[in-house]
This record gives structure tokens, sequence and C-alpha cells, in this order.
């Protein structure tokens, strides 16, 4: 905690949060010879500073569409704009989790975090004690100096969002990033995440596989259906915040879930009833 | 009752693994030290064992006196070797045709290993010869290089640097080449020039798949050198060897291949200690 304390000059600097908006965003890939429409006429307006989850079946385009955000894909038509300009290449301004912790292995963690700041060619005294801290609000106060291989999964995946957020970045992207933990260390990182989003309010997008992850993080659950994806429904979560362990035993939690569910089960019958007529197939990855 | 069971199988079974424990650090006491100084123990037993086989199969006249030497005729075979100056200049071409070759290898094969890597078009027309080449006992073509390079040091080092070259080559590409798509958009999302990716990326990557191959094919350099000696040379170890067998002057021969064994050990650590200077470095 008292990282927490200390920590608050070096991790206060950030830019106000981003806003986001998807007009009519398509994306289509061709997989040998046959056209796969990953994301078919997607809109989606995310608000500055909220945390919103995309929820779906496999196929459903909800990486793709995480990954068009992110500058990494561009849309087959369509647009997504951050901060009011047109996305055609990674923004500075952002964050990226993959699924896999994605470490440099001959980097010890304090070289993992700092990266970006090597990228950057900004790197000093502050960013390094920037990057301490935020290890510390992790948990991983004392690892600095340990390299990747030394560490258990959750870490590694701890080491890649404190190295996510070195940057201040004012929209954090996360692609699955807990997707592979076991669900105690799955809670864990949960905790952690928030407490660093509550501690530098920015816009999160967030993919997941796990409905109670969803929503325990987000304030909007956007929940797709595949084969061809698209927004099957937002679902508002209106829990309170700060939200803490405890919530996870509540009934509205549990309210909230149950609600999430029957709308992903709504758009897996969608999708299975497109699936007959639609040309599409496959899993929507490039 | 469950509850209660289950602390009374607890109390009464956690004494035995301790027990087992504590006699187990006795004996381990007993008989001196930590694992790690038995294994130096063990390793210093087995040299012995195989220096006292060797003096007592040598002397008892159950191999001929033409094929094995004792180890205290080889000793003092080296020693004369040494002190007479017979050694040097065969050792001398030796590591020369051995360094030099190893060198030329790995300096080429990280320039074709990184065109390959970056070019895919002179990758994909070129591989399938590399690929050959790669199958083929290339000290069969030993002969032919002493018949175009001569009698001294190039024959040597050309064999040496072909027979290195492939491990570099291959790791090279591998290591440059292979970068999962994560870690390409991990870079491209932190807007990492081409170079920068190169730097922090690629190379280190690629440095962790070199060096290893750079072990091998310093043994292959090595290998290449000594085929070279035997096929034709005025001097080198391999020479020497050649001479000291067909004199019959069996200590020698044995002496012979001790030296290169030590020359061997000195590549390794070489190759060691510049792979730790260059992580340090990192």
């Amino acid at each position: 905690m008292s990282a927490l304390t200390h920590s608050t000059t070096s991790l206060s600097r950030a830019a106000d949060p981003s806003g986001i908006k998807v007009r009519g965003a398509s994306k289509t890939f061709n997989r040998k010879g046959k056209t796969v429409h990953a994301l078919s006429e997607v809109e989606l307006e995310i608000e500055a500073g909220q945390f919103v989850s995309l929820i779906g079946p496999s196929g459903c385009g909800k990486s793709t569409l995480l990954k068009m955000i992110a500058g990494l894909l561009e849309p087959s038509s369509g647009t997504v704009e951050v901060d009011g300009a047109v996305v055609t290449e990674p923004l500075p301004q952002i964050g990226v989790a993959f699924q896999k912790p994605t470490l440099l292995r001959w980097r010890n963690v304090l070289e993992n975090v700092c990266l970006p700041l090597d990228i950057e060619k900004n790197r000093d005294a502050e960013g390094e004690s920037r990057a301490l801290d935020l290890l510390a609000m992790m948990g991983l106060a004392g690892f600095e100096k340990h390299y990747p291989g030394e560490l258990s999964g959750g870490m590694e995946q701890r080491v890649a969002i404190a190295r996510s957020l070195i940057n201040q970045p004012s929209l954090l992207l996360m692609d699955e990033p807990f997707g592979a933990l076991d669900e105690f260390t799955r809670e864990d990182l949960n905790d952690e995440l928030l407490r660093v989003w509550q501690h530098e309010p920015k816009t999160v997008v967030f993919v997941t596989h796990s409905i109670s992850e969803a929503v325990f993080l987000s304030d909007r659950v956007v929940v797709m259906s595949a084969r061809p994806g698209r927004i099957h429904g937002i679902v508002p979560i209106e829990l309170s915040r700060p939200r803490e362990r405890a919530l996870r035993n509540t009934a509205e939690f549990y309210e909230a879930i149950r609600h999430v569910r029957s709308v992903l089960d709504e758009a897996k019958g969608n999708g299975a009833a497109a699936r007959g007529k639609g040309p599409s197939d496959g899993e929507a990855r490039p | 009752m469950k509850v209660e069971t289950s602390a009374s199988q607890a109390t009464a079974s956690s004494p035995v693994p301790s027990e087992v424990g504590t006699e187990a650090a006795a004996l381990r006491s007993r008989l001196g030290g930590s694992p790690g100084t038995k294994s130096t123990i063990g390793a210093v037993l087995i040299f012995v064992a195989f220096v006292a086989t060797w003096q007592i199969v040598a002397t008892s006249g159950m191999v001929s006196k033409l094929l094995l030497a004792p180890p205290a005729d080889v000793l003092a075979a080296l020693g004369r070797m040494v002190s007479e100056g017979t050694l040097w200049p065969h050792l001398w071409a030796t590591v020369q045709e051995t360094v030099l070759g190893f060198l030329l290898a790995v300096v080429a094969a990280l320039v074709v290993g990184s065109a390959f890597a970056f070019s895919p078009i002179i990758r994909n027309a070129v591989y399938p010869y590399i690929l050959i080449s790669q199958t083929f006992p290339k000290v069969a073509i030993a002969p032919l290089i002493v018949a175009m390079f001569g009698y001294d040091l190039a024959p040597k080092v050309v064999l040496a640097a072909l027979l290195a070259f492939f491990p570099v080559l291959t790791n090279t590409m591998a290591g440059l080449t292979e970068i999962s798509e994560d870690e390409v958009n991990l870079f491209r999302s932190l807007r990492a020039s081409k170079w920068q990716e190169l730097r922090y990326l690629r190379i280190p990557n690629a440095l962790a798949f070199i060096f290893p191959a750079l072990n091998s094919a310093a043994v292959l350099a090595l290998i290449g050198a000594i085929v070279g000696e035997f096929v034709a040379s005025r001097s080198g170890i391999g020479y020497a060897i050649q001479q000291y067998t067909t004199t019959g002057e069996v200590a020698a021969t044995y002496a012979s291949l001790i030296v290169l064994s030590v020359f061997g050990l000195a590549i390794y650590g070489v190759l060691t200690l510049s792979e730790r200077l260059v992580r340090r470095a990192r």
C-alpha cells in the first residue's frame, strides 16, 4: 500500500480517457479462397472513461473488433474513431495486453515493463520508478530482477499489464488477458486491474470468454453473436463502484450474470439461425 | 467424528516423513557434504577408475602394444612433444584452420541467414539447394577441395567453414523469423520502427538460437580441419596423428588425441564465456 501513496506523483500525469466510435465497421478475410465475414456492420460507441467488455461465442469477431480499435487491423468497410480521429494505425495513447503475456524472455521483469519507454526513447529515472510502482500495485514488488522463465503464468500476465500501463495510455485494450489463468488467479488479477483503473481513470475495452469476469469488471457488457460477427445487445452493469471481492457473493452480482447469460444464449440462438443461411464459417481471427 | 479421525491420522503419519528426512540428512553428512561435492567426488572417482582400467588393460598384454599405450607412456610422450617443441607447430596449424574456418562460416551464415530471413523470394529460391547440400556428407568432397586449394591452410579452412556453416545458417534464419504474431502485434502497438523491432525483438531472439549453434559449429569446424589434414597436409594435429600411427608411435598418437580434446574444451569455454558477456551487455 505504501507504493500507492508515494506513487501519486508519478502515476497522475495521464491524459484524459479516450472516447471510441465504431461506425458500420465490417471485416472480411479470405481463407483458402472462401470469404469469411468476421464482423458485419458493427455500430458501437464507448464513452470516455468507461470499462467495456466484449463477450460472445468464438468466431463472433470480438478480438477482430478489439484489433481494429487498436489499429492492428483495418476495417474492410466503415470506420473506427478514437478521440475523434479515424484509426489507421496504432495510436500513441493506447496500451495493449494480449492473451499470452508476450514478455521478452531475455529481459527481466523491470526491463520488460520499461520496453515501451525504450521504444519511445523517453526512459528516465521517473519512468523506472513508475514501473516499480506499477509492479508493486500488481503485487510484484521484489520481482524486478526476475526473468519471465522464473514466473508463473499469473505473474507473467501481471508484468504484461504493468507494461501496457507504463505509458499512461488513455485507452487500454485487453484481448482475453486472463483467459489462460485458473479462476483464483483470474479473480485476483480482476481485483488488481480494477484497483489500478480506479487509480488511473482510462477507457478500457476488455475481450473475455468469462461472463462473471465481464460483469465484475465492466460498466457495459457488449454481447456479440457469431457468423457473421455482430453486436447482439449491450447490457449495462449497474453495480456500484469501487467493486471489491465481496461483491462476487452478492445477489445483485448473480442477477447481473444471469441477465448477461440470457442475452448471450439469445445471441447464440441467433448465430445458429444465421449459420443456416449465412455464407461465412470458421473462427474469425486473422 | 470425521474431523477427529483425519486429525489423528495426520499426527500419526507426520512424524514418519520427518524422521526419514533427518535420517537422510545424517547419512548425507556422514557421506561428506552437499550433492554438489558428491558429484565432484563421483567425477574424480570415474576418472581414476578410467585411468586405472586403461593402465591395467594396456600393461596386461590383452591388447597389442601397437594399439594401446599405457597412460604413463602417453603422459611421457606428451611431455616430450612439449619439451622438444614438436607439438606447437602442429597445434598452431590446427587452431588456425579451425578458428579461421569457424569465423568464415559464422560471418557467411549470419549474412546469408539474414538475407533469407528478410527476403522470402531469395529464401524460397535458394533453400532447396541449401537443404540438398545439408544432407550431403561434406567430408566426401575433402579430396576435391584439397585438389582445388592446395596442401596448406586454405583447403582446411574451406572444409572447416563448409561443415560449420549450416547449423549457424539455419539457426540464424529461425531466430530472426520465429516470432509470434502477438510479439509482432505488441511491437506494432508500441509504434516501434522496423529497426527497433530488429534491435529489441528479432536480434535478441536470434541470439538465443545462434549461441547453441556456435557450439556445434565449432566442433564441426574442428572435424573439418582434421579431415582436411588427414587427406593431405604438412602440419596439424591430424597430420601428426597420421604420422605417429604409421610409424607405430602409439603413445604419441594418444597424446595427440588428448591435445585435440583439450583444444575442443577450450573452444567450448571461450564460447560459453562470450555468450555470458553478450548476455550481460544486453
